[in-house]
């Protein structure tokens, strides 16, 4: 399914390596069409064998699936004006991590275009806290199939 | 007339009172930072109210008349913070809208909710953390535990407050008492004994009890304690009667509009 995954940053952290596992090991086995944008164009920490667009490339991304992994990833994808599913998969609760207001937060999370798939069970509560909103999914750990099965 | 604000540090109830102020139909300017003599001259203010800490006088020499919100001995000089000052301006409360539309009333809705760090908590915290309870605390600081919403608007305190079942609040906290009460909170008052608070807690959540504080009534608060009737205070003070009742003419319309 032809899926961009937007990216933080491409430098080190827990999601970008799992993330890029995944996406390595989809590229090189299947024909797959999978990019990445990155909203800090930083030097990749490791290969990435796809290409990497910048955010703007979003905007035309049609008829395919574009994954979010931050609330503020989120908010960027729901801005585009293109016809391609949308999935938030919430790594982390940005918001215990760095300043953000809750209507931001909010709006994100109850935003009935975009899948919602957890990271873990323990961030159901916080969420259905904010906004009673109960996740799509639950995926320990970021897998393409299981998000594609999802739309 | 025209009147200069200068802001030194930032403080809610410094602004509180600007905006206040800022409601009259006077000419206003607002400065902080490096301010020339040149461009006080150019201005040509009448009234410069600033928060410059120990300065009997805005320190730019000129014409105007110098309103001190700091807390040294001056005629001119008023406090927020010092009750035995000779000018102390007391705790008041900022007229919010606590109206919420009916498809907004979710995202303000919460069985507890607090406007602060709830560490000062201790045990109920816990409590609030590790049950069933809907709380929502906001905070500029994140705070990587359950029930942490992020910051909100200032404008938006009094909308959480009234549609809380509860607001905790610390004893002797009484800007934020007045606050919740203003805004027909539910006030649950927290003073160290955590068993009373978790108890009152549960009652008003399960049983919809209301709770009342001696002293703080909303009409009160309303009639005497707002930001208005302080920016009058000021002016009255120090004899500006007629900006004075300006701002209380200004209060009326502008809360009873609501």
């Amino acid at each position: 399914m032809k899926t961009m995954i937007c990216f933080e940053n491409l430098s080190y952290s827990q999601f970008n390596h799992e993330v890029t596992n995944e996406i390595n090991k989809y590229t090189l086995l299947s024909n797959e069409e999978i990019c990445i944008s990155s909203l800090d164009q930083s030097y990749p920490f490791t290969n990435i064998n796809t290409a990497v667009f910048s955010p703007l490339e979003m905007d035309s991304f049609n008829n395919g699936v574009i994954i979010a992994n931050t609330i503020r990833n989120a908010e960027n994808i729901l801005g585009c004006s293109n016809n391609s599913k949308k999935a938030l998969y919430l790594f982390d609760l940005d918001w215990m991590f760095y300043p953000m207001f809750y209507d931001d937060i909010y709006n994100i999370l109850t935003e009935k275009n975009i899948k919602l798939i957890l990271r873990s069970e323990d961030h159901i509560r916080p969420i259905y806290n904010i906004c009673k909103r109960k996740p799509d999914a639950v995926l320990n750990r970021f897998s393409l199939e299981g998000i594609w099965n999802l739309l | 007339m025209k009147i200069l604000f200068y802001r030194y540090a930032q403080d809610p109830n410094f602004e509180a009172i600007i905006t206040s102020i800022n409601k009259t139909k006077h000419q206003f300017g607002y400065a902080s930072g490096e301010v020339t003599q040149e461009a006080i001259a150019n201005f040509a203010p009448d009234i410069i109210i600033h928060n410059i800490p120990n300065t009997e006088s805005f320190p730019i020499k000129s014409s105007a008349i110098s309103i001190n919100i700091n807390d040294t001995d001056n005629k001119h000089s008023f406090s927020f913070t010092k009750p035995k000052s000779k000018n102390y301006i007391g705790k008041f409360v900022y007229l919010r809208d606590c109206n919420v539309n009916e498809n907004e009333l979710e995202k303000y809705k919460s069985d507890v909710v607090y406007i602060g760090s709830p560490v000062v908590f201790g045990n109920v915290l816990d409590f609030l953390v590790n049950n069933n309870i809907n709380f929502k605390f906001f905070n500029h600081q994140p705070h990587n535990i359950n029930g942490y919403c992020g910051m909100c608007s200032s404008e938006d305190y009094g909308k959480f407050y009234k549609n809380a079942k509860a607001c905790i609040v610390t004893s002797g906290d009484d800007a934020r008492l007045m606050d919740i009460v203003s805004c027909d909170g539910n006030p649950v008052v927290y003073n160290n004994n955590a068993d009373q608070c978790i108890e009152q807690i549960l009652s008003a959540i399960n049983e919809n009890k209301k709770y009342t504080i001696d002293g703080y009534n909303k009409e009160d608060i309303l009639k005497q304690h707002t930001s208005f009737d302080k920016a009058a205070q000021i002016f009255k003070t120090i004899g500006l009667s007629k900006i004075s009742e300006e701002i209380l003419k200004i209060k009326k319309i502008d809360w009873y509009k609501k």
